[in-house]
């Protein structure tokens, strides 16, 4: 461009950009030292990859001080809003150590809630490489399996650079959101100038602190009457009706069961499969009611007879207490005690049974 | 293609490369080339509609210079109204984004007008080469949302630009940079602080908060259209072509003369030129007493009805331009006893009362500029009336802030969102810096370091808002 009589530079620029950018180098510099400090993080109690999914975040990060604190994790619980309110870690461990005679496993409940088994297959794999644990028990049900269900949760949290940088696809925005620490603070407040940003950023404080340290999210709320029959008059119950209208089994989906249960070969950790429990009129949403829930059951212990990995199904119905549900598909505190008993026992039995070892290397009894 | 996108910047450096290769005439076909496209990539359907219309109003344009009746004006200003009114206010509502998108239509329309006008009056001669009238038009740094240009002074401007050196690339960087701050951190953020419902039901919500988010909304407004065309003029520039002024800091107007003189400056002058002056020469030739009722009150009540109905066909566009010829009109009956006298002899306290109360006003008369006029009404009252306003606990709350806490508390303290003001301060810094140095680029005065430094925090300010979940278009793409 410099022979173009219409473009001379007479003189050099650009030294001043330098220097603002050496400038601005420095400065990013410095704040990444600060944000490694421990006070700094103190303070700053939330940090962020940049994912749509909060809970996801907070999950996760509560998961490394989780680790931090316990020196690694045995038992990861995985699956949607019903594990994440349906399991209590510390009960299947009272249960366990009951049953089995053996000292406290370290269980985690990494359930999120509206992922289905789409974005729970991703989400293995990264806590496995990760976090290492022993075993991913993975809590599903039916409509995991639904083609239309979970979409757009699944594609936004699919879409995540942070996600897709820890899947190969590499971008700046997932390189810095997995190294610098001072990124993920930025991006825990990347939102400041939105309206609701203090209302968000208070939620995700509270709903932080209302975790467990194993990740349990307790549920207080009992509903006045779970069992009662959908009913299409109800816009609520009239969407539920529409999802799973003409419900089949989507191939991707169980191909996603699949690659999860695949785990086990690839990466040497046991993969376990339980239902989730839901009433039994919740099966009344499918046109095929109680004959669809049989067929999911058939379908899923086949895959994982086919895994080699063992399959709980649902507790009966009537082994809960009367107080154990918040909705039709999930628990309340109460029934999430009980579920989680009988999640317990299950493991000791299969512990005293076939010797599975549920123990991180390193953390053998 | 948003001009604040790495897209535009490179489309723009791809123009600009191939542009300075180039000699004679071939930079104006390159040029308008580039601006083809660049409309295209906003909608390619309604571009076809413009280049059409551009054909049309070549063929009228060489018509009415050389007719000596004004049919074939009337004719072209006509058709040019049409097209405004059929594709902006009826096709675009009913199709609610659907079917065309009318960019920069408003800006065209008057921009037509003026070279209609300018020709039947003799001042100056038809644009013959078709090149360089359909460049004048489409100019693609200018076709979104003006500055509005006058083809006389324009054209010349354009068919020899000048050379681009260091100067001049330093001086486009500096307005690109002043432009995104403006835009990207103070006009975005500024959006995205007011709550959607707060424009749609505005007795939801607390006086207080009315009240900032108004004073917020002032500045969005300012700073977005200011934001704009100071990038336009930085990348225009580079291209070796000046573009026009169109903020000179408005909101330190110490009266709405002076507010018209620094507000959207080109279209201030258009409507002085095109509407102003006619109607005022032909209230003279009537009532030849210039205090007469007539012409003290109808050419900027006439004015800014157009100015309004301008920015859209509907009442509460014609409400704001009312308000606005209303403010001339008791400006100009009050001046008439007691001439202005000069700023420097007036005490610095009644200059800053002045700003003040002049800021109010078009703050206020921007409710009706944002909504609808019941909507406007109820916002209004909600945020003067005694009764909204909810009791602001400051004590707790700056006792709280001095321990560290509740910095997120503010809306449990009925506190306004302290990050309006905090997002304020980089604009209201500028503007004073621009009116104190009487340069808008003051800051390439400074020596080296200050300048990186500043440079740095403008990039600082940018990082800052390039994480958000929103980006707001430009307010005036929709005119």
């Amino acid at each position: 461009m410099t022979g173009d009589p219409s473009f001379k530079l007479d003189r050099p620029i650009g030294r001043t950009l330098l220097l603002a950018i050496l400038i601005l180098l420095l400065a990013m510099a410095a704040a990444e030292g600060l944000a490694r400090i421990s006070l700094v993080r103190q303070r700053l109690p939330v940090s962020s990859f940049g994912n749509y999914h909060y809970q996801f975040e907070i999950k996760w990060f509560h998961l490394q001080r989780y680790v931090d604190q316990h020196g690694g994790v045995d038992v990861l619980l995985m699956g949607s809003s019903l594990v994440n309110s349906g399991i209590e870690p510390e009960q299947v461990n009272q249960a366990w150590m009951q049953a089995s005679g053996q000292p406290a496993l370290r269980i985690f409940n990494f359930g999120v809630e509206g992922l289905t088994v789409e974005p729970n297959s991703v989400l293995a794999e990264l806590l496995v490489e990760s976090f290492h644990p022993a075993v991913i028990i993975f809590g599903t049900e039916i409509r995991d399996y639904a083609a239309n269900n979970g979409t757009e949760t699944a594609q936004n949290f699919l879409n995540d650079p942070w996600v897709q940088y820890r899947q190969g696809q590499f971008s700046l925005q997932g390189w810095l959101a997995e190294h610098s620490a001072a990124y993920r603070y930025f991006l825990a407040y990347r939102n400041w100038m939105r309206a609701d940003f203090a209302e968000n950023h208070t939620q995700i404080i509270r709903r932080t602190g209302n975790l467990t340290s194993d990740g349990y999210d307790i549920e207080n709320r009992v509903a006045e009457d779970p069992y009662r029959p959908p009913d299409p008059q109800d816009p609520e119950d009239a969407k539920a009706f529409e999802v799973f209208a003409g419900f089949e089994f989507a191939d991707s989906r169980l191909a996603d069961l699949e690659s999860m249960l695949a785990l086990e070969s690839e990466s040497g950790i046991e993969v376990l499969l339980i239902e989730m429990p839901v009433t039994p009129q919740f099966f009344d949403f499918f046109e095929a009611r109680e004959a669809a829930h049989q067929e999911f059951l058939q379908i899923v212990s086949d895959r994982a007879d086919a895994a080699g990995s063992p399959f709980l199904p649902a507790i009966p119905e009537d082994e809960l207490p009367p107080d154990a549900r918040s909705d039709r598909v999930h628990l309340s505190k109460y029934g999430a005690a009980a579920f989680s008993q009988y999640l317990g026992e299950w493991l000791a039995r299969l512990f005293l049974e076939t010797g599975l070892d549920l123990r991180q290397e390193g953390n053998a009894p | 293609m948003p001009i604040t996108s790495f897209a535009f910047a490179g489309f723009t450096l791809a123009a600009l490369l191939v542009y300075h290769r180039l000699t004679g005439r071939a930079k104006q076909v390159w040029l308008l080339l580039v601006s083809l496209v660049f409309f295209a990539l906003w909608d390619w359907r309604f571009g076809l509609v413009l280049l059409a219309l551009t054909l049309v109003n070549y063929w009228l344009s060489l018509r009415i210079a050389s007719e000596s009746s004004r049919g074939t004006l009337w004719l072209g200003l006509g058709l040019n109204l049409a097209v405004l009114i059929l594709f902006r206010d009826v096709f675009f509502s009913w199709s609610a984004y659907g079917l065309l998108v009318p960019i920069g239509l408003s800006f065209y329309f008057v921009q037509v007008v003026a070279y209609f006008v300018d020709l039947r009056m003799g001042r100056m001669q038809p644009e013959r080469d078709w090149l360089h009238f359909t460049l004048y038009l489409f100019y693609f740094p200018k076709v979104l949302s003006g500055p509005i240009e006058r083809a006389r002074s324009f054209i010349p401007r354009m068919v020899q630009p000048q050379t681009v050196d260091a100067g001049r690339v330093i001086r486009s960087f500096g307005l690109v940079m002043a432009g995104l701050v403006r835009k990207l951190f103070v006009a975005d953020a500024l959006m995205a602080l007011i709550p959607d419902r707060a424009f749609v039901a505005p007795d939801e919500f607390a006086g207080q908060h009315l009240a900032a988010w108004l004073l917020a909304y002032a500045f969005a407004l300012y700073n977005d259209f200011a934001g704009y065309t100071s990038i336009v003029r930085g990348v225009s520039g580079l291209f070796g072509i000046e573009l026009s002024r169109n903020f000179s800091r408005p909101y330190f107007a110490r009266d709405f003369t002076d507010f018209w003189r620094r507000w959207h400056i080109s279209l201030s002058e258009w409507l002085r030129d095109y509407i102003f002056f006619p109607v005022t020469r032909w209230l003279m030739g009537r009532f030849r007493n210039r205090q007469h009722i007539f012409n003290l009150v109808l050419p900027p009540i006439i004015t800014m009805l157009v100015s309004g109905l301008w920015h859209g066909f509907s009442w509460h566009m014609l409400v704001w331009g009312g308000l606005h010829g209303l403010y001339q009109v008791v400006e100009r009956v009050v001046t008439l006893g007691r001439p202005a006298r000069p700023p420097d002899q007036v005490p610095v306290w009644r200059r800053a009362a002045a700003i003040l109360v002049v800021f109010s006003l078009t703050a206020l008369a921007w409710l009706s500029f944002r909504m609808d006029l019941q909507t406007a009404w109820v916002y209004l009252v909600s945020m003067l009336s005694r009764g909204q306003w909810e009791a602001m606990a400051l004590r707790p709350a700056a006792a709280d802030l001095l321990r560290g806490r509740g910095i997120l508390s503010w809306p449990g303290y009925g506190l306004p969102d302290p990050r309006i003001f905090l997002v304020i301060l980089p604009a209201l810094w500028l503007d004073m810096q621009q009116e104190k140095n009487g340069d808008e680029l003051f800051y390439l005065q400074w020596s080296i370091w200050p300048l990186a430094g500043l440079l740095a925090l403008a990039m600082l300010l940018l990082l800052l808002v390039s994480g958000a979940d929103t980006q707001v278009p430009f307010v005036y793409q929709g005119f």
